[in-house]
């Protein structure tokens, strides 16, 4: 048991252990409805990764190879960053929809209160026509 | 025919007045002008200074931009039944006399929008402001593929149905080239006239500077790369 614990490095035990834990919590921030699906697959997906690349890093060798990249860690921070550059635009579409919607109720409710101004300003001239004719 | 003026104006108190007086009561082959101004979430009294000096004013709660004003601006002018919108800077460089000018051709029914160009005609214009505008020119006409001399400008007019067809999602300085890209898009008929600027000390602190002119031109070109 001794010998086979020895074979890993330290790394190997706490980058995975690490990664359990983020997953742990993502799995009960999710069951307090903190987090929807989509956050907690993405969450799982990049932590399960993660881990699981730390645990057998030949398997990034093998992917590097697949892939044409000279060595695991390279291929592994390539999709990194490949994966942050598609975060940071889903967050950008995500903001410019927000102002978007912002936009639309600030402007329907400038719109609201201008018109309803001017109908009740229409409604006195008329009661006031009214009354000088009677 | 009905003519609605839209001027959009954060934080203005202190022009505003004077530039919603100085527009004209009369103009030829216009029977109503409504003036129209879009206080954008100024902290200042520019819709108390407005209202008094005549125009209907409609407040937006938060800064939204300039470009926002204007669509707000925009649909209250086609839901009081306008036939031609114009637009006029709030900040006073833009000159009343010039709407008349600026209005004929969309009321001799020649064309649907009429876009007022600083850049026609002989005048004192900042460097900065020339150079930006080059660069602002280039940026619309490889999106739009329209040429214009002035494509920033404040100063347009257009014909109630131009107004109702075009569609403008953005909230800055950049709906003025979106609004290029729409008249090519919906094949508007458009034409340019001369119209003339005034920049003292105060305009030039308003409008567009290098900073918002780069801010402009990114979200420009990530609303070109999300369509």
């Amino acid at each position: 048991m001794q010998d086979y614990i020895n074979q890993f490095s330290p790394y190997q035990i706490i980058v995975p252990f690490l990664a359990l834990i983020m997953i742990m919590k993502a799995v009960s921030r999710f069951r307090r409805s903190e987090q929807t699906w989509r956050e907690l697959i993405t969450w799982v997906l990049v932590w399960g990764a993660v881990g699981f690349f730390a645990l057998f890093p030949e398997i990034s060798d093998k992917f590097a190879n697949f892939v044409g990249i000279k060595s695991g860690a390279n291929a592994i921070i390539t999709a990194a960053l490949v994966i942050l550059f598609y975060v940071v635009f889903k967050i950008l579409v995500m903001t410019e929809n927000l102002e978007g919607k912002i936009t639309k109720l600030n402007r329907s409710m400038a719109l609201y209160r201008f018109f309803k101004k001017e109908e009740s300003h229409f409604d006195e001239k008329e009661v006031n026509h009214n009354q000088s004719h009677d | 025919m009905k003519l609605a003026i839209i001027i959009p104006a954060y934080n203005e108190e202190k022009v505003i007045g004077h530039v919603v007086q100085n527009l004209p009561k009369k103009l030829e082959g216009i029977s109503d002008i409504q003036i129209i101004v879009v206080n954008d979430g100024s902290q200042d009294k520019t819709s108390r200074v407005a209202e008094e000096a005549g125009a209907l004013v409609i407040s937006h709660f938060i800064n939204l931009g300039a470009g926002a004003a204007t669509q707000t601006g925009f649909d209250a002018a086609v839901t009081l039944g306008v036939d031609i919108i114009a637009t006029f800077d709030g900040d006073g460089q833009h000159h009343s006399e010039d709407i008349q000018k600026l209005i004929q051709p969309i009321v001799e029914q020649r064309v649907d929008v009429v876009s007022g160009s600083r850049f026609l005609r002989k005048q004192k214009i900042p460097a900065m402001r020339r150079l930006f505008n080059g660069v602002g020119n280039l940026i619309t006409y490889l999106l739009s593929g329209i040429w214009m001399t002035d494509s920033q400008t404040g100063m347009r007019a257009f014909s109630r149905e131009a107004v109702e067809q075009m569609e403008i999602h953005v909230n800055g300085y950049e709906f003025c080239s979106e609004i290029v890209r729409e008249i090519s898009y919906l094949n508007l008929r458009y034409t340019e006239i001369p119209i003339r600027v005034t920049y003292n000390t105060y305009t030039k602190k308003k409008g567009q500077n290098f900073a918002t002119g780069l801010q402009t031109v990114t979200k420009l070109a990530i609303r070109s790369l999300m369509r």
